[in-house]
């Protein structure tokens, strides 16, 4: 072989070897706890809410703060993130599962290597996770949004529903508690439909559109995730229907803000993400400090106090928050 | 740049596109693996390789596969390995909830995939219908099927006990890497170089009509490599149930155009005729440590994709740089 | 010995367009193709009617019209992208692109002419991004546009990722939900998008050398076509159609978000394919290209009416195709067989 194509190869070779030395002795550990978050996706704004309110707890208690998500709802795509948190020996990894079974094993191994791991958002049951920072129960968010579609058309009506990919169980939890409530509740609603769109709200126009054609006595559209929110509410301003059709959904309020106003969408479901994301991280410090949790507690920086669900291990910032033309305008998110 | 180019290639490397390509992308390796350090503190520490390594099987040999569907020309392309796995995977979890044993399940799932990659081939290479085509339009049954069927929601029941392949490691070096993916790998490598089906493989991605008046069997090699690479996917949906221990209906999804990249960055020609497995690997190693080392410096997936459309566009224009290197050299 | 001018069509031009118009619908290989659509579109409308009261209305099909209208434009285009040899898998990347242009144009209340051109213009620069990989650095088009969708997606979310952006004003509202003359608005649009590439296609020499190159690009170089310029047009073209779809899907939802443009190309291709052309290039219809559109929403529409499942749509419309396919290939091979020795 000519001198050339041995010395580059050995040459990159023994540079990497150097560097290796060099990487091994730099890695020194910082003395600040340091936690992390991994959401369902990166890039919407529910989440950007919720890193806010993080990053003012973490500057407020003193950890350092990281959040990191998938560009899709890919199940090992979040995985691969939430082995990197682990590996790189963070304190706490706190995560919204996209699928509960792809991260079992690797929650496992994590609580193993001696790191803290809690779930933010969405559960993941039958894991080792140690406590679950809730919104709200995704029961209550169920019967919320039911109850108060109820108490705007009746307790009689057809409610069609839309969804985003059928593969994301929190979302998939939420349906499943609408339908409860109607079917125990209020045995008059009729839900006519559930579709799932490919995350866009073009698709979510579509549906909603193609729903008021089939039932044309349609009375509510929820759209259960927030990327299916501008669709409804424009398909029923489109169909000029407002008023006729209520549209509702768990959406932030930015993205809902001008449908509320206009009467397409007469209130929306959530709940301060910002608190949610501010919450974890103070669990997070709880944790690590080794402090109890427990009952009703007073959290440093929020308004109202939470609770801590003992049997599920359950910390919960509160009962879901509806927002209307009232009060959309006092929130940024 | 220049000034290396200047330099003749060794006369093997002029010889062999092939080689001076590995080389090149051992040395984008190499260099990547060196700047590492620099990009998180955290990446050469003994957890790091188990962790990387775990991402690669179930890439690796739907990579391979579609390089091996892509050299034998025609052009050769399949959208649908995907698609397969996802299949496939809800298939075994299927069986084994319904009581099937796990070893049984797994052979019948290699079937499906088998199965299911020769309703491609049989698209392509016996009714003639462009690969791309064909496989775009087994993508929207296969996964569209896998979506339906179960309505969204993963399958699980799997045994605790099937873990063994995709979630122990041997030495830091997970199970499936060196059970499944490394004696595949060589099989493979072997079959492409020392075996009469390699070359008439490459000689039927260079030139079909040429190949034919030879005697070389174009359609049925073609149709085998389709299914061959169903049977890849298949073995890479065992791979993953093992290591999840759940099947997704969308296990698959975006892994055909990862797979694409990774054969095309590993030296493999879109149109055939050239391409190999070291390569292939090679492609694979850089594309993980490239986002597992993103990842542990905290830098977002978003930047990633980015970084994978670059060396993408990079390494593919790369080819032509190479090429005027090796025609300069030859003179 | 043909002169090239002749070949570039100089003398073609001289005979009257219409001849050139009979000529290419008469011999087009692409009619049966586009009956079969036809019949198809006709049997699934009737078997949809049949299924649901409130399929057959007209404020049915206006709304299919309506949410087809994207599709339709990015289609077109795709269309002639593909006869001439080209793909882009990356479209709907370039369509978010062109949307976060248009939202920010919005955002920082430029006047609604200089918003279109915006973009447009920024669709159009993507097309041709894509169209120098392709012909000047030959790298093979579903790697280039591979690529650069994984490039854009990245833009994408590291400028929106944080923030969508929402509530833009309804200024162009007319475009989606108006009518002229009682015409709705999407069926013009289509008319007009659609009428102006085939004119260009089958009226002016650009469309001959599309399908030159799609044939054969070394004999058509060899003509004298200049390849690197129609190609980078072409992709260009594409890209600008992707603005403009853009547009429409900024000005019907007002909003640009992280998914806008998923799943665009692969239906884009799915649509052009049905509609007859094929991918190893030289043969395409706009029409059917347009069939094919249709014949996708009214699917997904019908299914949504019949209360059919929505997951089930990817299946049936895959099913279509594969049946389209392999009829087509089935009577090509008998075709062989029957005509030239060997």
């Amino acid at each position: 072989m000519s001198r050339l194509s041995t010395a580059l190869p050995a040459t990159s070779f023994l540079a990497a070897t150097a560097m290796l030395a060099i990487g091994i002795g730099q890695a020194a550990h910082a003395d600040t706890i340091r936690v992390a978050f991994v959401p369902q996706i990166q890039g919407i704004p529910y989440y950007v809410a919720m890193e806010n309110g993080a990053d003012a707890a973490a500057a407020e208690f003193d950890v350092e703060y990281v959040q990191q998500g998938p560009t899709s709802t890919n199940a090992v795509d979040q995985l691969r993130i939430f082995e990197s948190f682990v590996n790189q020996g963070f304190d706490v990894v706190a995560v919204s599962p996209v699928d509960v079974a792809t991260l079992l094993p690797a929650i496992a191994a994590a609580r193993e290597a001696g790191v803290h791991v809690i779930t933010s958002d969405a559960d993941a049951p039958g894991s080792e996770r140690e406590l679950f920072v809730a919104q709200a129960l995704d029961q209550d968010l169920g019967y919320t949004v039911m109850d108060e579609v109820v108490a705007r058309i009746g307790e009689e009506g057809k409610v069609a529903i839309v969804s985003d990919a059928p593969t994301i169980q929190s979302l998939n939890n939420w349906i499943a508690f609408i339908q409860e409530r109607a079917e125990t509740t209020y045995p008059g609603i009729e839900i006519v439909s559930v579709d799932h769109t490919d995350g866009t709200a073009a698709r979510a126009f579509q549906f909603a559109t193609d729903a008021m054609t089939r039932h044309p006595d349609l009375e509510a559209i929820i759209g259960i995730a927030s990327t299916t929110c501008p669709g409804v509410a424009q398909a029923v301003e489109a169909a000029d229907k407002i008023g006729e059709v209520i549209t509702t959904g768990y959406c932030s309020p930015n993205t809902a803000r001008e449908y509320v106003k206009s009467g397409a969408m007469p209130f929306t479901v959530l709940w301060s993400p910002y608190d949610l994301g501010y919450l974890t991280v103070w669990a997070a410090r709880q944790l690590v400090d080794g402090e109890p949790i427990e009952g009703q507690m007073t959290v440093p920086g929020l308004a109202d106090p939470v609770t801590f669900i003992e049997e599920d291990q359950i910390l919960l910032l509160g009962p879901p928050a509806v927002f209307t033309a009232d009060t959309i305008d006092d929130f940024d998110f | 740049m220049t000034s290396a180019f200047a330099y003749p290639l060794p006369r093997s490397m002029v010889r062999s596109p092939l080689a001076l390509r590995v080389l090149c992308l051992a040395v984008l390796l190499a260099s990547i693996l060196a700047i590492m350090p620099f990009v998180s503190p955290f990446f050469y520490q003994a957890s790091t390789l188990p962790f990387l390594l775990k991402y690669v099987p179930v890439l690796g040999l739907l990579g391979m596969g579609q390089a091996l569907v892509m050299i034998a020309g025609g052009p050769g392309i399949d959208l649908s390995s995907g698609a397969i796995l996802s299949l496939v995977g809800l298939a075994i979890a299927a069986l084994v909830a319904g009581g099937t044993p796990v070893p049984l399940a797994c052979l019948a799932g290699l079937l499906l995939g088998a199965g299911l990659g020769a309703v491609n081939g049989t698209l392509i290479a016996f009714l003639g219908i462009p690969s791309l085509m064909a496989t775009l339009a087994t993508l929207f049954v296969f996964g569209g099927l896998a979506v339906a069927i179960t309505g969204g929601v993963p399958l699980t029941g799997l045994p605790a006990s099937f873990g063994w392949l995709g979630q122990a490691t041997w030495a830091g070096i997970p199970v499936s890497l060196i059970v499944v993916l490394l004696p595949v790998a060589v099989l493979l490598h072997v079959m492409l170089t020392r075996t009469t089906i390699g070359s008439h493989m490459i000689a039927a991605g260079n030139d079909e009509a040429a190949a034919r008046l030879l005697g070389v069997q174009v359609d049925r090699l073609r149709f085998a490599l389709y299914v061959l690479n169903g049977t890849l996917a298949a073995l890479g949906a065992i791979i993953l149930l093992s290591w999840l221990l759940a099947a997704r209906p969308d296990a698959g999804m975006g892994f055909e155009l990862l797979a694409i990249t990774i054969a095309v960055l590993g030296g493999t020609h879109i149109f055939g005729g050239e391409g190999g497995i070291p390569g292939t690997i090679l492609a694979i190693l850089i594309i993980t440590v490239l986002q597992v080392g993103l990842q542990l410096a905290n830098i977002s997936p978003a930047w990633q994709l980015g970084i994978v459309g670059l060396l993408l566009l990079g390494g593919v224009g790369l080819n032509t740089a190479l090429e005027q290197w090796r025609s300069r050299s030859r003179s | 010995m043909t002169s090239t001018s002749e070949v570039t069509g100089a003398g073609a031009a001289a005979s009257a367009p219409a001849a050139a118009w009979r000529r290419a619908i008469l011999r087009s290989p692409t009619l049966e193709r586009e009956v079969a659509l036809v019949l198809a579109l006709a049997v699934t409308i009737l078997i949809f009617a049949n299924a649901s009261p409130h399929f057959l209305t007209a404020g049915n099909a206006v709304q299919i019209l309506r949410v087809s209208v994207d599709l339709a434009v990015i289609s077109a285009g795709m269309t002639l992208l593909i006869i001439m040899g080209g793909i882009d898998v990356g479209v709907g990347g370039i369509l978010a692109v062109s949307a976060i242009f248009i939202g920010r144009a919005y955002q920082i209340d430029l006047p609604v002419p200089l918003v279109v051109l915006i973009g447009l213009s920024a669709g159009a620069l993507l097309g041709a991004v894509n169209g120098l990989l392709c012909a000047r650095l030959r790298i093979p088009p579903i790697i280039a546009t591979l690529g650069t969708m994984y490039i854009w997606l990245a833009v994408l979310f590291l400028v929106i990722g944080g923030q969508w952006i929402a509530g833009l004003p309804r200024t162009l509202g007319p475009l989606v939900n108006g009518s002229v003359f009682g015409v709705p608005a999407p069926l013009v649009v289509v008319a007009v998008v659609y009428g102006g590439c085939a004119i260009l296609l089958y009226g002016l020499p650009f469309g001959r050398h599309i399908y030159a190159i799609g044939c054969n690009e070394t004999a058509a170089r060899l003509a004298g076509i200049d390849v690197v310029r129609v190609k980078v047009t072409t992709y260009a073209l594409l890209g600008g159609l992707a603005g403009f779809a853009a547009l429409l899907y900024v000005t019907r939802l007002r909003n640009v978000e992280i998914n806008i443009g998923t799943n665009l190309a692969l239906e884009a291709i799915a649509a052009t394919i049905l509609g007859g052309a094929s991918i190893r290039g030289g043969v395409g219809s706009l029409l059917g290209t347009l069939l094919g559109v249709f014949f996708i929403k009214v699917i997904q529409n019908g299914l949504v009416l019949a209360g059919v499942s929505s997951l089930w749509e990817r299946v049936i419309i895959g099913s279509v195709l594969l049946l389209v396919l392999v009829v087509e290939a089935v009577r090509a091979r008998r075709g062989r067989s029957r005509g030239a020795p060997g």
